[in-house]
């Protein structure tokens, strides 16, 4: 069993103030002894073995608790780095895309990437804010935090020279809820540049998770994934429904998105 | 009357002449003191364990020690008691030469042979007879001032 750090500094700390205060009371004692036999003599002062051993003892627990913060971090740090070796994380790099038509592969490829570790076959609520017109980039970072079910989702998206960042998504219960299937995902991003999206001060889709059945209530518009294209909805629909939610602020009004689960 | 001579050497036997002109008797044990001013003494007078006043010079002197109302004068010819109280002694004494270290002690700074120094403010004199005194915490700065430390 192998004696931890810590205490090795401890006893290390209190042996180098004792050596010190040690060394120091030789070094005064031989001082006041030298002025006795040079009395009369030009004076030279020397600060007391106490306040020597004070400052020492002050320096050394500061010493000492920063030595301790520092291999506190330290060992913290290589834990944590030691857990992410072996954690099945998947951390995509921040990618560029200058042409909005192959948005949908990077975006094919995003997913496929998020895809692979454990049940990362759903991929939670998002935002997006570039419909208000072309993005020239988007960039995704999913993150399955090792020791936890969590998912942590950060999307950047540049549209016509404005960034928006959704914020990260730290999903619990009521987020996997919300999740919906690689390919559901894959086929809501396909239909969503069909349409004319009107544009908010803030937008952004939600994801609802799956439904059962579709009652539009005329407030609001209810478009449906029919054939590869959305499909305005007047009437009642029967059927399992993945639902999305397209909320544009300046507007106060809602656009509701079915997929056909 | 009786009168104690308390000058230097060079003064005392004119002095002792004229006084006892006077019909003054000069004597050690007296309880009347004739000092010079402005000196300090280079002797203090003690009893003997016969009987009578003798002299010991200040640079025999190692302490000066009170217990209880007697005063002893350590020297390396041996202890011998004295009259007085010891702020009477301290005042007679050279302070250059003679320091207080303690309420009941006083030390001949060149009968010193070694200091200790401790953390809680004190210092153990080891003297030329081998004796150890302290220095205490009431005495600790002046005795500091003293020896320039």
């Amino acid at each position: 069993m192998s004696t931890p750090i810590p205490w090795i500094a401890v006893f290390g700390a209190l042996g180098a103030l004792l050596v010190i205060a040690g060394a120091y009371y030789l070094i005064y004692r031989a001082h006041v002894n030298r002025a006795l036999r040079r009395a009369g003599s030009a004076r030279k002062l020397m600060a007391e073995p106490r306040t020597v051993t004070l400052v020492c003892l002050i320096f050394a627990l500061v010493v000492l608790a920063a030595g301790c913060y520092l291999l506190g971090y330290k060992a913290a740090y290589d834990r944590f780095e030691a857990d992410a070796a072996v954690s099945p994380a998947v951390e995509i790099p921040p990618l560029t895309l200058a042409e909005p038509s192959a948005a949908q592969a990077l975006f094919d490829s995003v997913l496929e990437l998020a895809a692979s570790p454990g049940d990362g076959q759903s991929v939670s609520a998002f935002s997006l804010s570039f419909l208000g017109g072309e993005f020239s980039y988007m960039s995704f970072s999913l993150r399955y935090p090792q020791g936890g079910n969590s998912l942590i989702q950060e999307i950047e998206v540049n549209a016509s020279g404005q960034v928006f960042t959704a914020p990260p998504l730290s999903c619990g219960a009521e987020r996997y809820d919300a999740a919906v299937p690689v390919d559901v995902l894959r086929d809501f991003i396909s239909v969503l540049d069909g349409y004319d999206w009107p544009a908010g001060e803030s937008s952004s889709f939600y994801s609802h998770g799956l439904t059962e059945g579709i009652s539009p209530d005329g407030e609001y518009t209810y478009l449906v994934v029919e054939n590869g294209a959305l499909t305005p909805l007047t009437g009642s629909r029967a059927g399992r429904f993945y639902s999305f939610s397209y909320i544009f602020t300046g507007h106060n009004n809602v656009i509701y998105v079915y997929i056909p689960a | 009357m009786k009168l104690r001579l308390d000058v230097s050497s060079e003064r005392y036997d004119e002095l002792a002449g004229e006084l006892r002109g006077l019909g003054i008797e000069i004597d050690e044990g007296a309880g009347l003191v004739l000092s010079e001013v402005g000196r300090y003494a280079d002797y203090l007078v003690v009893r003997v364990p016969s009987g009578g006043y003798a002299r010991v010079g200040a640079d025999e002197i190692i302490t000066v020690e009170a217990f209880g109302r007697d005063i002893e004068v350590h020297t390396q010819r041996g202890v011998f008691l004295a009259d007085g109280r010891l702020y009477q002694v301290q005042s007679r004494l050279d302070p250059a030469r003679f320091l207080r270290v303690s309420n009941s002690v006083i030390v001949a700074l060149g009968q010193i042979r070694q200091i200790s120094p401790a953390l809680s403010m004190r210092f153990t004199l080891t003297l030329s007879n081998g004796r150890r005194v302290i220095v205490t915490r009431t005495y600790y700065y002046a005795f500091k001032d003293a020896l320039g430390i």
